[in-house]
């Protein structure tokens, strides 16, 4: 084929085509490079720049300003100053002389002096600064000289040195190599003489050294002045040119701009994504754990930015707005500046504005503020926009000027809206002392981002990073500005604001490590631990199990899970009749494993036992104890959580059938701040058949649980009443005793408001629980005397309530007492509507017998199920029988209601999981019942049953909004427990179903209700149901949880489950039996509470990241956490103070008064290190120093609220409006102020108010009880004595626990906690004993002792040592012998303390503790110097100084000084019982008659021995009263009852 | 009668009130008349006086029981003076007579005598020696409660002392306590200047050398705080937190007798 032009295809389309795809290459290449250029971030890079530059700019223009410039100019001058003044002649004349005295420098000398003598008579300044200079420069050669003469000396001595050691070696080798004693000997002298010579050489090295040295030394002294001057004003000038080369880094230039430009930024761009690389906290993408790659400081890049010179202040904070007051001075400024109005400004106010804005270019910026001016004690702060003046608008500079320098009112202050802070995403990081900065436990470059925040860490742009939004309009927003959407396919959204806490749980397995500490003063993560001990305090960990554990070696995760139950096996196995022929150990280990301590080895004694007799072919035993054997076993991680209910074992000794069945009902009705939750009457989701089983059944099951209940109940022996009380029951006595004697620590009751502390049950209406049975006022008696009678592990202590001898001699039973007020305390509550315990009504009966036909159903085929019901189960079945339906067996007509009544109870009990929370008989086996929440936090929602909840809440709040005025009010007390009316409120709404919690949430931003369309593609499909609420129609929260339901995502359903669990099964109940509906009771948490608890669920996800980085606490740290549970568990801190108050203050130099001078024992000074008294003494902006002050403020005698003094220290008046208002404070820990010490005891601080409003205040742990009883005892006792002293009456209180471990002996206050003395017999109450077991005891000692780092658990002290004593008798005869002289003389000790079995006599109160017992309880180092000053241990203590510091005192008793009189009662009281053994007898020592020594403790039922007739018994009576301290003010002196 | 015997009797060196008085009386005479005026007064009590309630010593019986102890909070003369009410001039920077100044060098004690504080207001100038003393034969401690100087405690053994100075002036007095017999309380007035005093049995007092002008009184009483409110001739008047002001002439001036309610005393 011949070749033709023709082309296969058209070359003029085939140009075509390819110009058309160029083109689009072009446009795409283009298009793909503009979006790369554009990208969001590096907008957010650029800005963020601009803000650092701006930053860095306003610090140089702060520095630069002319307060910069007259500083400078004032340090010149100093220099100047101090380089024209003459020369010091005293030094000038030393150095004349040292120079002198080596000769060579004669001349040079001569001259120096020369110039010394013109200089001191030159008059003009700059001739002085010329010769000076020289002068100096003379003196500088002479010593430049000596030092080259030391260094020639120097040299002369190593040769002489080379040579020495030469010569020594030659005559070494000589005696090595055997050379005769004639060679050997020149060679010696020659060694001898070089050594001669280098000695010489060494003296005259040494001379030149000295020499040269005090020539240098003197120079110095010369020059220092000058030099110190010439110093400040570099280090000032520098600060300068670093903040310049700062801005100059900061700011952008020509070649950073070039390489951003479009294309060439793709290379090597100053602008690039910021990533954080962390392979170690993998992500686990699908069953596969792949590296972190946190890029979220891309945009962020301030994240982790302080302010300079601090180390977590935020550098960029959140936007906010501020209200600032102003000063202005009392008349317009009249200065040079007047052109300039910056100058202006500053001149008025110390500061001034930048150019132009930041963000919006005509802001008005502050730029500069004068330390110390009127704007810095404003509070403005650099960066600070003013927005709003005297509430006018400021749109520009030149209308900030205008406001600020011309049209006010001089004198008067200006009121000033301040903007301050950045917008997102340039602020830094809240709390940089905790999260993100360098220095915190979390720094950015090991934790990154989303290990907290969750999120998609790798992504740069803001939609994709799976921000989430807190509320619904936040939401909107950021669909609007960012295209934002909720990514259901990412499985780990960001936390919500609200939630953000939940994620500190992954790391923080203790949860109480969240809590305060002495680092973190701030809590850093309140929420969180809220939920936490509602979690605990609610006891959900009864139904829900939270292990921690995956398996013993591998912690998950918080873990919360039930205490082996044995005491409950135990108390059930006592019962067994079969015990009656066991041997008596075996009933003492029953015992044991019942009481509060665990012996641990009598459970395993009893079990081996039991196993045995199963084993043995014989038994002896029930089937049911071979059963319950097995949970003796200790399992390998026991839980350690107790059941929160009371027990129920003995539950019919204690109440009767209608308080039971009206507690059952609705335990809010009988006590609306009750913990039990809800189980009956929940039916406002139901309707129909299923409100109408819910009518039929329910009563029916509380009589059953009740039956069952009462049935099933274990005997109880009361405690019986003491003998030989022969004062009558009195109420007003029996209000005291619960006022004083430590009820109020952990009860409320309506007659002492005051009272706070919830721990224990609300006491007001308790007479109306008991009033129902014969027995009620018995077992509240014997609960008062005996609370572990009842039930061994009880929470609740004995308080030692012993009989009181009564100021008419007659003697009371407090018990008695409180028992007849309690009994008297009703609020005239009484059940209602309760049905008649004993006999069931036909209807009643049918629904008992279906009932029991639905769980005969589960069990037996439906015919026979029948056959059973109707006539009972066979007895030879049932014998054979396993399971609760063996309790039909023999069931007949006559006893058929019981009998079925027990049976549905029993099933009912069991579905309702009573004993989650209850010790019940029959139940000692039974397994939480609920979901295990150890990964609820990361459910998937697909496995979560929402059932038809969303359409039940939307209907809900229609109806709530449609008639929500009329609703308002009612609806509004559903959400406010603990008042009285709620209870009615609960009552009557029982069975309304449009009676809706949170309806009065609806309409609270009812503008917000625009439902617009973007807000319907957002989460969910809001056109599916035909409703006009949405998440953007009610308030934020409730939207929030709303958007969460209808999305079908975790929270919503955890949301409803905690607001009206049973409300899924809505539309349910038609298609599912009864007993197959949701059975999770209501508790009465308020919006906040079940927010909280949320928190704490959400966070369980079971994701523990690499061990490093979970919280591994140090031991010591882990013993006060263990310690802190405890303490919470028995609420130690409901009485004793276990922290101080801490005030971080920020106040005026000076302010605090200076410290006054003391003057003590040495070892008693307050210790602060260099850097702490610098720290103290820097003034921030403000012109403020921040101080810390650890202790309480002294509170008002009469009021026990805290006292507001003047500065003078005079209490203030509520009219009083000039003084400056002051707090007094005690300090219970040495503060510094103003770099000086002030210590514990000297004196009560005066703290000026607004040192305390400019600071922080952190309350401390525990207290109240005493604070609330403080005013009391005052008020009692100046009854008996007008003249008391206030603070004597903390001595009368529980005391504080501060420094607690360092006080006390480990062994000591380890069986003290289980068996409490008594200590200070001036105290109004007793220690209580708790049912603490030896472990929990343990657990406390180490808590103290690791919060005072003391040594634990064995502490040694060579005082201690019996050959101490011996050492001390050499060196001083009659060492003891002296000191108990001192103890035992009229003026010492035993004025006031006991010692053996004497007693001083007198007022109760002015009693001191035994001294014969210190050397067992105290530690040595804390008696010697507690003897010292007792005042710095305790700042309110009575005891005073008995060895004064300076001077020893009774040199008769004692001779020597006060450091020897101080050691050797130190060495008595610690070793008083050998002593005292030794010495056989302690009367010689008492000018006293001593009192005769006890006898035998009485056998009658503890029946004080209080009631002699003779003299010496008198004297007993008062060595009684102290065991026995009335509550009441009754004392020796009092006349009359009070 | 003297409900106090021993407190007022001017040979006594151990009050305060009277080496004050003393010395006044000697400087009066050399001093120029024309810048220095007398104050003078009387308290008295408006309605029945309370009786005096006895205290019964419930410690070291054998020493303290032997005396009559009473409660000294309130102590009302026979002619209804009030005793121990607290005057004294506010002023820091007041002018000092040249002859007042040696009063500086005298020593204040309080005295632990028969298991009470002698006296029971003692008044201190700055500086001036302090003594704590025991004349008994039991021990006692005094517990001092200053808020501008460093609170102190400390054992005084039977027939020991303790002294110390005060270098800050307190506002108001100070309450000294024994903790050992809990009932025994005294006050501390503690002035930069000698111009403080505190009333007689029969509730006069009389401040003398003040310098002529314009002065502020402070009126306090412990049971009663700042004596806000009283009556002279009949006509009620109000001081604000106990804070009077006079004017001091060569003359000398007399407030007056001032009866204050009986409701002052109840707070």
């Amino acid at each position: 084929m011949p070749a033709t032009e023709q082309t296969w295809r058209n070359l003029k389309a085939l140009h075509v085509v390819f110009a058309i795809t160029s083109i689009l290459l072009l446009i795409s290449t283009i298009a793909m490079l503009a979006i790369d250029h554009n990208r969001p971030w590096k907008k957010y890079q650029r800005e963020f720049r601009n803000l650092e530059t701006w930053s860095a700019r306003a610090a140089v223009d702060e520095q630069d300003s002319r307060s910069y410039e007259a500083t400078t100019k004032l340090l010149e001058e100093k220099l100047t100053e101090a380089r024209t003044a003459p020369l010091d002649s005293a030094i000038a004349a030393q150095f004349v002389i040292q120079a002198k005295t080596d000769p060579v420098d004669a001349v040079a000398v001569d001259r120096v002096q020369q110039d010394i003598d013109v200089l001191a008579s030159q008059q003009s300044a700059s001739e002085r600064l010329v010769l000076r200079g020289d002068l100096l420069q003379r003196c500088r050669d002479i010593a430049k000289r000596a030092r080259y003469r030391e260094e020639l000396a120097a040299g002369q001595l190593k040769l002489r040195k080379a040579e020495f050691d030469k010569a020594r070696a030659d005559y070494e080798l000589g005696v090595s190599d055997d050379a005769a004693e004639s060679e050997l000997a020149p060679l010696l002298l020659i060694a001898d003489s070089k050594r001669a010579e280098v000695a010489d050489a060494g003296l005259i090295n040494q001379g030149a050294n000295s020499h040269r040295k005090n020539l240098e030394g003197l120079v110095r002294q010369m020059v220092a002045a000058e030099e110190s001057a010439a110093k400040l004003l570099a280090d000032h000038r520098q600060k300068l040119s670093l903040l310049a080369k700062t801005v100059k880094d900061r700011a952008p230039n020509v070649g950073k701009s070039l390489l951003e430009l479009p294309v060439l930024d793709a290379f090597n761009s100053p602008l690039r994504p910021d990533q954080l690389w962390l392979p170690q906290l993998t992500l686990n993408n699908n069953f596969r754990d792949v590296a972190r790659f946190d890029r979220c400081t891309t945009c962020h890049k301030g994240i982790d930015k302080s302010a300079p010179g601090s180390p977590d202040e935020q550098a960029y904070q959140e936007q906010e707005i501020l209200a600032v007051s102003l000063p202005t001075p009392s008349s317009k400024p009249i200065g040079e500046s007047a052109g300039n109005e910056n100058n202006r400004l500053e001149d008025a106010y110390g500061f001034q504005f930048s150019p132009r804005g930041l963000f919006h270019s005509e802001d008005s910026m502050v730029s500069v503020i004068l330390p110390g001016s009127v704007a810095a004690e404003a509070g403005l702060a650099v960066g600070d926009v003013i927005a709003e003046i005297e509430g006018g608008r400021i749109l520009s500079q030149s209308m900030a000027f205008q406001s600020l320098l011309e049209t006010l009112t001089w004198g008067k202050p200006l009121m000033l809206s301040v903007r301050r802070g950045v917008p997102q995403p340039y602020t830094s990081h809240p709390r940089l002392d905790l999260y993100v900065g360098g220095s915190s436990p979390h720094p950015m470059q090991s934790f990154g981002c989303t290990i907290c925040h969750q999120g998609q860490g790798s992504s740069t742009s803001f939609e994709w990073a799976s921000h989430s939004s807190n509320t619904p309009k936040q939401g909107l927003a950021w669909h609007k500005e960012y295209g934002w959407f909720n990514n259901h396919h990412w499985i780990l959204p960001m936390l919500p604001q609200r939630f953000d806490q939940s994620s500190c749980l992954k790391c923080h397995h203790q949860v109480v490590d969240l809590e305060p500490t002495e680092r973190f003063p701030e809590p850093p993560a309140p929420k969180l631990v809220e939920g936490y001990h509602l979690v605990r305090q609610y006891g959900c960990y009864g139904c829900h199990e939270i292990n921690g554990w995956a398996n013993p070696d591998k912690r998950i995760g918080p873990d919360m899970r039930l205490a082996p139950n044995y005491h409950e096996v135990a108390q059930s196995i006592s019962i067994d009749p079969g015990l009656a022929s066991a041997s008596g150990p075996v009933t003492r280990w029953i015992d044991e494993v019942s009481s509060a301590t665990d012996g641990k080895q009598a459970r395993e004694r009893l079990r081996e036992y039991i196993d045995r007799d199963a084993a043995s072919g014989n038994a002896t035993l029930s089937p049911r104890t071979h059963q319950l054997a097995s949970l003796l076993k200790e399992p390998e991680t026991p839980g350690t959580f107790p059941k929160v209910g009371p027990s129920l074992r003995h539950v019919s000794s204690k109440v009767g059938f209608d308080w039971l069945y009206a507690w059952l009902r609705n335990p809010t009705d009988f006590r609306p701040s009750t913990k039990m939750p809800r189980f009956f009457g929940l039916w406002e989701h139901l309707s129909g058949k299923g409100l109408e089983e819910s009518k039929l059944y329910e009563p029916i099951e509380i009589r059953s649980m009740i039956t069952y209940l009462l049935n099933a109940s274990q005997p109880f022996e009361y405690v019986l009443p003491f003998e030989g009380i022969t004062a009558k029951p009195d109420i007003e006595r029996g209000k005291k005793v619960v006022q004083v004697r430590g009820c109020l620590a952990c009860h409320q009751h309506a007659d002492f408001p005051d009272a706070k502390n919830n721990h224990g049950p609300h006491l007001s209406r308790i007479g109306a629980k008991f009033s129902g049975t014969k027995q009620g006022s018995d077992w509240l008696y014997s609960w008062l005397r005996e609370p572990n009678r009842y039930h061994p592990r009880t929470l609740m202590p004995n308080v030692l309530l012993t009989p009181v001898k009564l100021p008419d001699g007659s003697i009371s039973d407090p018990a008695l007492d409180a028992t007849v007020y309690l009994m008297g305390s009703t609020e005239n509550w009484k059940p209602s509507d309760i049905p008649a315990a004993d006999s069931l009504v036909e209807q009643e009966r049918q629904s008992l017998n279906e009932l029991a036909l639905l769980y005969l159903k589960d069990r037996f085929p439906l015919v026979q199920a029948k056959e059973y019901l109707e006539h009972g189960i066979p007895a030879d079945v049932g014998a054979l029988m396993q399971g609760d339906e063996r309790l039909l067996t023999g069931m007949m007509d006559a006893n058929r209601d019981g009998i079925l009544l027990d049976y549905v109870g029993r099933k009912t009990i069991a579905k309702l999981a009573c004993a989650g929370c209850h010790d019940i008989p029959g139940y000692e086996d039974s397994k939480p019942a609920g979901a295990a929440l150890a990964d609820w936090g990361r459910k998937e929602s697909s496995k979560i049953a929402f059932e038809q909840v969303s359409n039940f809440v939307l209907g809900q709040m229609n109806s709530a909004s449609h008639h929500a005025h009329a609703s308002h009010e009612t609806s509004t007390k559903h959400d406010v427990h603990g008042t009285l009316h709620d209870a009615d409120a609960h009552a009557s709404d029982a069975g309304h179903a449009d009676a809706l919690p949170h309806s009065s949430d609806v309409n609270k931003e009812s503008d917000e209700n625009s439902d617009t369309p973007v807000a319907a593609d957002l989460a969910y499909a809001a056109g599916s149901h035909a409703s006009h609420t949405t998440p953007h129609s009610v308030d934020p929260d409730t939207g929030y949880f709303l958007e969460k339901l209808l999305g079908h995502e975790r929270e919503g359903f955890l949301w409803q489950k905690l607001r009206a669990p049973r409300s899924y099964d809505y539309k349910k109940t038609e298609n599912k039996s009864y007993n197959e509906r949701y059975r999770m009771p209501k508790f009465p948490f308020d919006d906040k509470q079940r927010e909280a608890v949320m928190t704490f669920v959400l966070g369980l996800v079971s994701e523990p990241p690499a061990p490093q980085f979970i919280n591994q606490p140090s031991i010591q740290e882990q013993a006060r956490l263990h310690g802190l549970v405890v303490a919470e568990q028995y609420n130690c801190g409901g009485c004793h103070s276990l922290e101080m108050d801490r005030w971080d203050i920020r106040h005026k130099p000076g302010s605090l008064g200076e410290a006054p001078t003391i003057s003590d024992y040495p070892f008693l000074s307050p210790h602060f290190n260099e850097q702490e008294i610098a720290q103290s003494l820097i003034t921030d902006r403000k012109g403020r120093r921040q101080s810390t002050l650890r202790g309480a403020p002294v509170l008002d005698e009469k009021t026990g609220t805290p006292q507001m003094v003047d500065e003078d220290g005079v209490p203030l008046t509520a009219d009083d409006t000039e003084s400056v208002p002051h707090h007094l404070f005690m300090l219970y820990r040495d503060a510094l102020i103003d770099g000086e010490a002030r210590r514990v005891g000297a004196q009560n601080l005066l703290v000026p108010k607004d040192a305390l409003l400019a600071g922080t205040e952190y309350r401390g742990r525990g207290g109240d009880f005493a604070r609330l009883l403080f005013p009391v005892v005052i008020a009692d006792e100046k009854q008996i004595n007008p003249n008391v002293k206030a603070d004597d009456a903390w001595g009368w209180l529980p005391p504080p626990l501060i420094g607690e471990g360092k006080k006390v002996q480990s062994s000591w206050l380890h069986r003290f906690l289980l068996n409490p003395e008594i200590i200070r017999p001036a105290t109004v109450l007793r220690m209580p004993k708790f049912n603490l077991s030896s472990s929990d005891s343990s657990s406390l000692v180490a808590y103290f002792a690791s919060v005072d780092g003391a040594d634990y658990p064995y502490e040694y002290d060579p005082r201690f040592e019996d050959s101490r004593l011996v050492e001390a008798e050499k060196s001083h005869p009659g060492h003891l012998e002296g000191a108990l002289r001192i103890v035992t003389n009229n003026n010492y000790c035993v004025k006031c303390h006991l010692l053996g079995n004497y007693a001083p006599p007198g007022n109760l109160k002015a009693l001191a503790p035994q001294l014969e017992r210190v050397h067992q309880r105290l530690r040595p180092d804390y008696v010697h110097g507690w003897i010292a000053n007792p005042r710095r241990f305790l700042p309110y203590t009575g005891m005073p100084v008995n060895i004064p510091f300076d001077k020893p005192v009774s040199q008769d008793l004692y001779s020597g000084s006060s450091d020897q009189q101080l050691d050797a009662l130190t060495d008595l009281l610690m070793h008083f019982d050998g002593f005292a053994k030794k010495n056989l007898s302690l009367d010689a020592y008492f000018k006293q008659q001593p009192v005769a020594p006890e006898p035998p403790p009485s056998s009658a039922a503890n029946v004080q021995p209080a009631l002699g007739l003779s003299a010496i018994e008198e004297k007993r009576v008062d060595l009684q009263e102290l065991i026995t301290t009335p509550p009441s003010p009754s004392s020796p002196t009092s006349e009359k009852l009070p | 009668m003297n409900k106090f015997p021993g407190m007022f009797q001017s040979s006594s060196l151990t009050f305060c009130f009277s080496v004050v008085c003393a010395a006044l009386c000697l400087v009066n005479s050399s001093a120029s008349a024309d810048d220095w005026g007398t104050i003078k007064g009387r308290f008295t009590f408006g309605g029945t006086p309370p009786a005096s309630l006895e205290i019964k010593a419930d410690k070291d019986i054998e020493v303290c029981g032997k005396h009559k102890l009473l409660n000294e909070e309130l102590v009302v003369g026979a002619d209804k003076g009030i005793a121990n009410v607290v005057i004294f001039v506010r002023d820091k920077n007041v002018k000092v007579h040249p002859d007042l100044a040696k009063t500086k060098s005298e020593k204040v004690i309080l005295d632990n005598r028969d298991c009470r504080f002698h006296p029971h207001v003692a008044v201190l100038q700055t500086g001036q020696a302090f003594v704590l003393k025991n004349s008994d034969t039991v021990g006692h401690n005094s517990n001092v409660a200053t808020i501008k100087n460093p609170a102190s405690n400390n054992l005084i053994p039977s027939g020991g002392e303790v002294s110390q100075t005060l270098s800050s002036d307190e506002a108001i007095p100070a309450q000294v306590n024994c903790n050992i017999h809990p009932w025994m309380k005294a006050w501390l007035v503690v002035r930069p200047n000698p111009y403080a005093t505190v009333t007689a049995a029969d509730g006069s007092f009389e401040i003398k050398n003040l310098p002529a002008g314009e002065l502020e009184l402070q009126l306090w009483h412990e049971k009663a705080g700042f004596i806000q409110e009283f009556t002279v001739g009949g006509k009620s008047e109000k001081v604000a937190k106990g804070r009077k002001k006079v004017t001091i002439t060569p003359a000398g001036i007399d407030l007056g007798e001032m009866v204050i309610s009986a409701g002052a005393f109840t707070k």
